[in-house]
C-alpha cells in the first residue's frame, strides 16, 4: 500500500491567477446555474435531466451564424465556455499572447460515431469526410483558435478522468516558460446515447465484479464498503452521463486573479492515495476547508461523501468533503466543473479548497484553489487592481453585465455587425 | 486581419536525451530504421485489413501486438488466446520505450524508484475506434464489453506508465500529427521544472481501418507509396509506429554518469488559425513555432545543420513547407523520411526527431526515400543523395490537422 503523497508533490512554483470563468452544460450556461445544480434533485436520463443537450444558442450573440456553420456540438460547447471565460476576464479574443489547452476524457464522441455510422451505412466510398475531420481530437481546440483568431500554442490532452490535472500542467508550462501571457484552459465532454449505455453496463459489471475486465479499469472488480455500498457510488453510479464544457482564463498576473488562484496542482500515478483514511487529506491539504472529490476512489479510501444538497449551504462550517457530481453529471472531466464551482463562488466563506480526482487507472489529480475573497484580504493584494474584488464580493454585482451594451464582448460586437 | 503572433519564450537550458527507440515499417529498432533509410528503402505494403481502396500503407514488420522479445514480462499485452488487454498502439509504444530505456542504461525495475513521468503523443491511440462493438450495437445487439475494456485500458500514456511502473505524472497529447513533437516539448518542461527525474516521451499510433477510411474520405492518400516533395507526388501514405526518448535531468544523469545522446534545445508550437484541415500556404504558424524554438535555444538559422521536414507528400503540406523554406532558410539542407516509414500520425513528430538527432550525430543525411524529381513549382528540394551536414542543431518540424505546427530543435549529444 503506497504512502500518502506529501504536500510538496502538489507545489506550484508560482500561483496561477484565474482571470475569468465560463461554463456550459446541461445545467445551463453560467456559473450560477452550475451551482444551483448542487441543490437540485437528480433527474434521470430518460427524463432529460443532466443528459439534456446543452443549449449553445447564445453563441449567436458572440459569432456570426456563418462562422458557426458545420460546427459540431462538442465544439460549440467548448467555444461558448471559452468565449464566456474571455468575456468574464475582460480579455479580447484576439489579444496577443493567448494559448489554448483543452482537456477531454473521450474527445468529440458524437462526430466519431457519426463517422462510424457513415462508414457502416454507406461504405468507405461514401464515408463522411466532415464527420471524420471533426472526430480528430484536436479539432475542437483548433476550431476555437480559428474562430477567435488565436494563433498561439494549442494543445488537447485526452486521458479520461485524469485529463484535467494533466492538461493543467501543460497550461502552467506555457505560462512559466513565457510562451504565452494567458491560457484559455478548459475541459469538455459530450453525452451520447452509446456512451450512456456503455457506462450503465460498466457500472453494472463493476457491481458484479466482472472478472473479464482488463486490469486497472473501473469494472475489473469493485470492493464494497462496510455498509455494502459500492465504491463506484462515490460519484458515478446512478448519475446520468453528463456533458458540458468549463473554461478558465489563466495567467501569472496576480493582480488579475479576480476569480481566485490555483496555488497547487499535481498528477501522481500508481495509486498514490491508496492509503487515505477518513480525514487524512487534512495532512496533505491542511489549509483546505473543502475537498471536492471526483472519479473512482482508491479501494482503501474512506471519504465522508455527501451529496451537494446536504453540503452546499453548510460548506463554510468546518472541513467538508463533497462529491458535487449531481451538479454536472457523470463526466470524465468532472474536476474542471469542481474548479468552476469554486471559481464561481458556489461556496461562500471557503477561502481554500482542493479538487481531487481519483481515476480508475490509479491516478490522483489535484488542483488547490484559493478564493479571490481570500486573496484580496492578503496584504500583498492591491485593492485598486482591476477586478480585485472577487465574484462573491458586493462590488462585482455593480459591474456591468454581459447583457448591457457597455459590457459587450468584442466578439459579440462583431456578431452584431455581421 | 492576421491573428497576433505568439510571444517568444525565454531562453532555457537544454534537456538531455539519454536513450532513444523507434519501431516503424522501416524496422523494429532505431538501428534498423536508420539502416533502412540509408538504403533508401520504401517499406510500403497492402493494407492488412479488408478495404475497398488500394492505397498502400507502411506497417511494422510484426504480426502480433509488438515485437518484444521478452513478451512474457508483459502478459497483459500479450494475453492469448482471446482479445488482448491492450491495443497495438500500446504494444508499439512499449517496444520503442523499452529500447530507449535500454539505451539509456535504465533497468525497468529502476523506474518505480525514480520520479518518472510519461508523455505520449497519439491520434488513433485515444480515439473511440471500437468498430466491431459499434457495428454490433448499431445492429441492435448487446455486444460484449471487451473492446470497450481494451480502450479504457489502453490510453497510451496511462498504459505505458502502468506497464513500465512509472509513478510520476502521465500525459496523453492528442494534437493529431504534431502530437509526438508536442509530447517531447511538453516533457522537456517537466525535467527543467524539476517535476521529474526522468520522462519517457514520444509518440505512438497503429494503422487503423477507421483512420484509413477517414483519410480516404478526405482524398489524401496516394495510390502509390508516398513521394514527399517529388514532382510526381500524389498524396500521403499512412503508416504506424512509435518513437520514444528518455529525457533526463542533470542530477539523475550525473548520478548515473549517463552520456547525452542528444539535447532538446528548444521547442515551439503555434497555430495557423487559418483552416481546420489545410496548412497556411506560407507556413505562418510554422514560422511562429520555429521562432519560439530558436528563442528557447538562444540560436538562429546559422546554427542549423539541417531540417527534418514534415513532408507528407500531399500537395498542400509540401507547398506550405516549401514556402517556409524558401523565405527563411533556402540554403539549409532538408530531408523527408516518410517515404521510408509512411505517415505515422501521432508518432511521426517523435520518430523524426529521433532520426534528426541520429543524423546530427553522424553528420550526414541519407537520401530522402521516394524523392526523385524536384517539383518545378517549388523553390527547394530535399536531399536526394547522402549529404554531409555540419552545425550544432537540427530542426524537426511537424504540421497537423487543425493548423497545429510544432518545432523541436535538437542539439548534438556527447555519445
Amino acid at each position: 500500500m503506497s504512502a500518502l503523497p506529501p504536500l510538496a508533490a502538489f507545489a506550484l512554483p508560482r500561483p496561477v491567477a484565474v482571470e475569468g470563468l465560463g461554463c456550459a452544460g446541461s445545467f445551463g450556461t453560467d456559473p450560477a446555474s452550475l451551482a444551483a445544480g448542487l441543490a437540485s434533485p437528480l433527474v434521470s436520463v430518460e427524463e432529460g435531466g443532466l443528459a439534456a443537450k446543452t443549449d449553445t444558442s447564445s453563441l449567436n450573440n458572440f459569432l456570426p451564424a456563418r462562422t458557426l456553420r458545420q460546427t459540431d456540438h462538442f465544439t460549440r460547447m467548448a467555444l461558448l465556455a471559452a468565449l464566456r471565460a474571455l468575456q468574464d476576464a475582460g480579455v479580447s479574443p484576439d489579444a496577443p499572447g493567448t494559448g489554448i489547452v483543452l482537456a477531454s476524457g473521450y474527445g468529440p464522441a458524437a462526430p466519431t460515431f457519426q463517422f462510424l455510422d457513415s462508414l457502416i451505412e454507406h461504405g468507405e466510398a461514401m464515408a463522411s469526410p466532415l464527420a471524420f475531420s471533426h472526430s480528430v481530437h484536436n479539432i475542437p481546440a483548433a476550431s476555437i483558435a480559428l474562430k477567435l483568431g488565436i494563433a498561439g500554442p494549442c494543445a488537447t490532452i485526452c486521458q479520461m478522468e485524469s485529463s484535467v490535472a494533466s492538461a493543467f500542467t501543460a497550461a502552467f508550462s506555457w505560462l512559466a516558460e513565457g510562451r504565452v501571457e494567458r491560457v484559455l484552459f478548459g475541459a469538455a465532454d459530450e453525452h451520447t446515447p452509446l456512451l450512456a449505455r456503455v457506462s450503465r453496463r460498466l457500472a453494472a459489471a463493476g457491481t458484479d465484479g466482472d472478472p473479464s475486465g482488463p486490469p486497472g479499469t473501473a469494472h475489473s472488480g469493485v470492493e464494497k464498503s462496510a455498509a455494502g455500498q459500492s465504491w463506484n457510488d462515490f460519484a458515478r453510479r446512478h448519475l446520468p452521463i453528463g456533458e458540458g464544457a468549463a473554461f478558465f482564463c489563466l495567467s501569472l498576473d496576480a493582480q488579475r486573479a479576480r476569480r481566485g488562484r490555483i496555488n497547487g496542482a499535481g498528477l501522481l500515478g500508481q495509486n498514490p492515495g491508496q492509503n487515505w483514511r477518513s480525514g487524512a487529506y487534512a495532512a496533505v491539504f491542511p489549509s483546505c476547508r473543502l475537498i471536492l472529490v471526483s472519479g473512482v476512489p482508491p479501494k482503501h479510501a474512506e471519504f465522508p461523501t455527501r451529496t451537494g444538497a446536504e453540503c452546499a449551504p453548510q460548506a463554510g462550517a468546518g472541513r467538508k468533503t463533497l462529491c458535487a457530481a449531481r451538479a454536472y453529471g457523470n463526466i470524465p472531466v468532472a474536476q474542471a466543473f469542481d474548479l468552476a464551482l469554486l471559481a464561481g463562488g458556489a461556496f461562500p466563506g471557503i477561502d481554500e479548497a482542493a479538487c481531487l480526482n481519483f481515476s480508475p487507472q490509479g491516478y490522483l489529480g489535484a488542483l488547490r484553489f484559493c478564493a479571490a475573497s481570500a486573496e484580496s484580504a492578503r496584504p500583498d493584494a492591491r485593492d485598486d487592481a482591476p477586478g480585485a474584488a472577487g465574484p462573491s464580493a458586493p462590488a462585482r454585482k455593480e459591474q456591468p453585465r454581459a447583457s448591457e451594451p457597455s459590457a459587450r464582448h468584442p466578439a459579440e460586437s462583431r456578431a452584431q455587425r455581421a | 486581419m492576421s491573428p497576433a503572433l505568439p510571444v517568444p519564450p525565454a531562453p532555457v537550458s537544454p534537456v538531455a536525451v539519454t536513450g532513444m527507440g523507434v519501431v516503424s515499417a522501416a524496422g523494429i529498432t532505431l538501428a534498423e530504421n536508420l539502416a533502412s533509410l540509408e538504403r533508401g528503402r520504401v517499406n510500403a505494403a497492402a493494407p492488412p485489413f479488408p478495404t475497398a481502396h488500394s492505397f498502400p500503407v507502411f506497417r511494422c514488420p510484426v504480426q502480433g501486438l509488438c515485437p518484444l522479445e521478452d513478451a512474457a514480462a508483459f502478459p497483459g499485452v500479450f494475453r492469448a488466446p482471446g482479445p488482448s488487454a491492450y491495443t497495438r498502439t500500446v504494444g508499439l509504444a512499449l517496444t520503442a520505450a523499452r529500447e530507449a530505456l535500454h539505451g539509456a542504461g535504465i533497468a525497468p525495475e529502476e523506474l518505480p524508484g525514480l520520479r518518472a513521468g510519461v508523455v505520449v503523443g497519439t491520434s488513433v491511440g485515444a480515439s473511440l475506434n471500437f468498430l466491431d462493438f459499434y457495428k454490433a450495437h448499431a445492429a441492435g445487439q448487446n455486444p460484449p464489453l471487451d473492446e470497450i475494456g481494451q480502450y479504457l485500458a489502453s490510453n497510451p500514456a496511462l498504459a505505458l506508465a502502468r506497464l513500465l511502473g512509472c509513478r510520476g505524472p502521465a500525459q496523453t497529447v492528442t494534437n493529431a500529427c504534431s502530437s509526438g513533437a508536442d509530447a517531447i516539448g511538453l516533457a522537456a518542461f517537466w525535467i527543467r521544472s524539476g517535476l521529474c527525474d526522468v520522462v519517457m516521451a514520444g509518440g505512438a499510433d497503429e494503422l487503423s481501418p477507421i483512420s484509413y477510411a477517414g483519410f480516404s474520405s478526405l482524398r489524401l492518400p496516394s495510390p502509390e507509396p508516398c513521394r514527399p516533395f517529388d514532382a510526381a507526388r500524389s498524396g500521403l501514405s499512412l503508416g504506424e509506429g512509435a518513437g520514444f526518448i528518455v529525457l533526463e535531468g542533470e542530477t539523475s544523469r550525473n548520478r548515473r554518469a549517463a552520456p547525452a545522446r542528444a539535447f532538446i534545445a528548444g521547442y515551439g508550437t503555434a497555430t495557423d488559425a487559418y483552416h481546420l484541415t489545410a496548412p497556411h500556404p506560407e507556413g505562418r504558424g510554422l514560422a511562429a513555432s520555429a521562432a519560439q524554438a530558436f528563442a528557447q535555444a538562444g540560436a538562429g538559422w546559422g546554427d542549423v545543420a539541417f531540417i527534418n521536414a514534415h513532408g507528407t507528400g500531399t500537395t498542400a503540406n509540401d507547398a506550405a513547407e516549401d514556402a517556409f523554406f524558401r523565405t527563411r532558410c533556402p540554403k539549409t539542407p532538408f530531408i523527408a523520411t516518410k517515404g521510408s516509414t509512411g505517415h505515422t500520425l501521432g508518432a511521426a513528430g517523435a520518430i523524426e526527431a529521433i532520426f534528426a538527432a541520429s543524423h546530427l550525430h553522424t553528420g550526414a543525411l541519407p537520401p530522402s526515400p521516394g524523392f526523385c524529381s524536384p517539383d518545378p513549382a517549388m523553390g527547394v528540394a530535399p536531399v536526394k543523395e547522402a549529404t554531409p551536414v555540419s552545425g550544432r542543431l537540427a530542426l524537426s518540424q511537424s504540421l497537423a490537422f487543425g493548423g497545429n505546427n510544432s518545432v523541436l530543435l535538437l542539439a548534438k549529444g556527447e555519445a
